[in-house]
């Protein structure tokens, strides 16, 4: 285990330290390309870039918003729908013909629907992030062990009873992966519309930024945007492994 | 069976009959009968076929690329574990990289043209095939190996007929995942930095607002993944037919 942490360390290191590389030995210039260097010089400038953390702070509304709504929906439809096999039956092709659209292709027609509004932001990132959760979710809730369902009523659990211990759990490990798959669909879909629409957040800063000659500024974005996809799918990782530690058969992570 | 395409055929009929009925503006969501329609008169006349080739034509270049590099860096990662321990934290860095967000930086760099697309398509699905690969890698039978080399199997026939075997499934799953992605990537490549293409053709008229064809080149877009997800499932059923149900 030691060692592992220590090769994956040394992995980042050499990485960080080629592409600081690049900078000293003048392969690559600090006008197109940011090294580790440049962006922490960007973080630490003064005065601030204070455009740079309103942006910031806006996609990181949108993301929230749009990440919590398209979560909460996909959840409780993907338990609906999977729970009750009509009603799955019903709506399931709907749900896989939009999910067969190749969802950026929609975000043009959605803004001239929509309009340039936060609105359409909102909707798109919902749209990426629905899909993996619902899916995810609905074949898990499916694929609940009937011997325990039938258990649990035998035993006189009700509805809440079977929900709550018997449904849940067994779809919590697809819900998690389902989330983590959400979180980049969602960042994607973030950066696709603010670039479309340009108004604000930190796709028109990596537009703006290109644009005004200073793509090392947009590659801070970037870098952002990764980390938070890091952050947020390592979050979620760890809590599945605490959630999870009473399965039988699963060894401390 | 139709029962299961109630719903879709549902809300096509409603579309149209709000189209029809001025319910909704029809100049602004246009109406499946003319989408239809639309698509009859840019196949027909031909119209559609530049932009259709060039978005084929980049996927084709980008997916071989990420399939040659991504099977290679998936054995590799999956064979030998110091290469996984070492390279998987900046893998998944990498992976959590938002593409599409490189891609102003790109042009700037490469310029406009057809090779923006190309890249994107490769960065969006080389990672996917990299990591199904080395999944793939490691569920290879230990027992089986051993088998091979004490009958004496040279390398390379431990790995025509016990690797390969093992990680065909896997390479097939990973292939499947990626005709969005790659679709993605060459529709926003094209945007961004091409002249051509069904992604600039979609993206440049949707800024002034000429919806039909938007949806002809969505709609086309779909079928390019049908096709494409039909194609994968007929290979695998074709390469994978010795194995057991």
């Amino acid at each position: 285990m030691g060692r592992r942490i220590a090769l994956g360390f040394l992995g980042f290191a050499v990485f960080v330290a080629l592409w600081q590389m690049n900078l000293w030995f003048g392969i690559l210039s600090d006008r197109i390309a940011a090294f580790p260097s440049t962006l922490v010089g960007f973080l630490m400038a003064r005065p601030p870039l204070v455009e740079f953390y309103h942006a910031m702070l806006t996609s990181a509304g949108q993301l929230a918003a749009g990440f919590a709504i398209a979560a909460v929906a996909g959840i409780a439809l993907g338990l609906l729908l999977g729970w009750y096999r009509r009603a799955g039956a019903l709506f399931e092709p709907l749900l896989i013909a939009v999910n067969a659209v190749p969802l950026i292709a929609l975000v043009p027609l959605l803004v001239v629907l929509l309009g340039l509004g936060l609105a359409t932001e909102l909707v798109v990132i919902v749209l990426f992030a629905f899909f993996p959760i619902y899916f995810a979710v609905s074949s898990a809730a499916a694929a609940t062990d009937p011997q325990l369902v039938r258990m649990c009523r035998s035993f006189g659990g009700r509805d809440v009873h079977l929900v709550r211990d018997i449904v849940l759990p067994s779809v919590l490990p697809a819900m998690t992966t389902g989330l983590r798959l959400a979180i980049g669909r969602a960042l994607t879909g973030l950066v696709v519309v603010e670039l479309f629409m340009g108004r604000g957040g930190l796709g028109s800063v990596i537009l703006d930024a290109t644009n005004r000659g200073q793509p090392n500024l947009a590659l801070l974005a970037v870098v952002v945007l990764c980390t938070v996809n890091m952050l947020a799918a390592g979050s979620l990782q760890l809590l599945q492994a605490r959630i999870e530690t009473w399965r039988p058969g699963r060894q401390a992570s | 069976m139709m029962a299961r395409y109630l719903p879709l055929l549902v809300v096509l009929v409603a579309w149209e009959v709000a189209a029809r009925c001025r319910v909704i503006d029809a100049a602004f969501v246009s109406s499946p009968s003319e989408v239809l329609r639309s698509m009859a008169l840019w196949y027909g006349s031909g119209r559609i076929l530049p932009q259709l080739a060039a978005t084929l034509g980049e996927i084709a270049v980008g997916a071989s690329l990420s399939f040659l590099v991504g099977v290679a860096l998936g054995l590799l990662i999956g064979w030998y574990r110091p290469v996984s321990d070492t390279a998987s934290p900046v893998l998944f860095f990498l992976d959590a990289v938002p593409v599409v967000a490189i891609a102003p930086m790109a042009v700037l760099v490469i310029g406009i043209g057809p090779w923006i697309a190309v890249l994107l398509v490769f960065l969006l699905t080389v990672l996917p095939i990299t990591f199904s690969v080395a999944a793939g890698v490691r569920t290879v039978p230990a027992a089986l190996l051993r088998m091979g080399i004490h009958f004496g199997a040279s390398d390379r026939q431990l790995f025509r007929t016990i690797v390969l075997p093992a990680i065909a499934p896997y390479i097939f799953g990973a292939l499947r995942g990626n005709i969005g992605r790659a679709l993605a990537g060459a529709l926003v490549g094209e945007w961004l930095g091409s002249h051509r293409g069904l992604g600039s053709m979609m993206f440049d008229a949707a800024g002034v607002f000429e919806v039909r064809s938007v949806y002809v080149g969505a709609l086309s877009v779909v079928i390019i993944s049908l096709l494409a997800s039909a194609a994968i499932t007929a290979a695998e059923h074709r390469l994978c037919r010795w194995r057991p149900a």
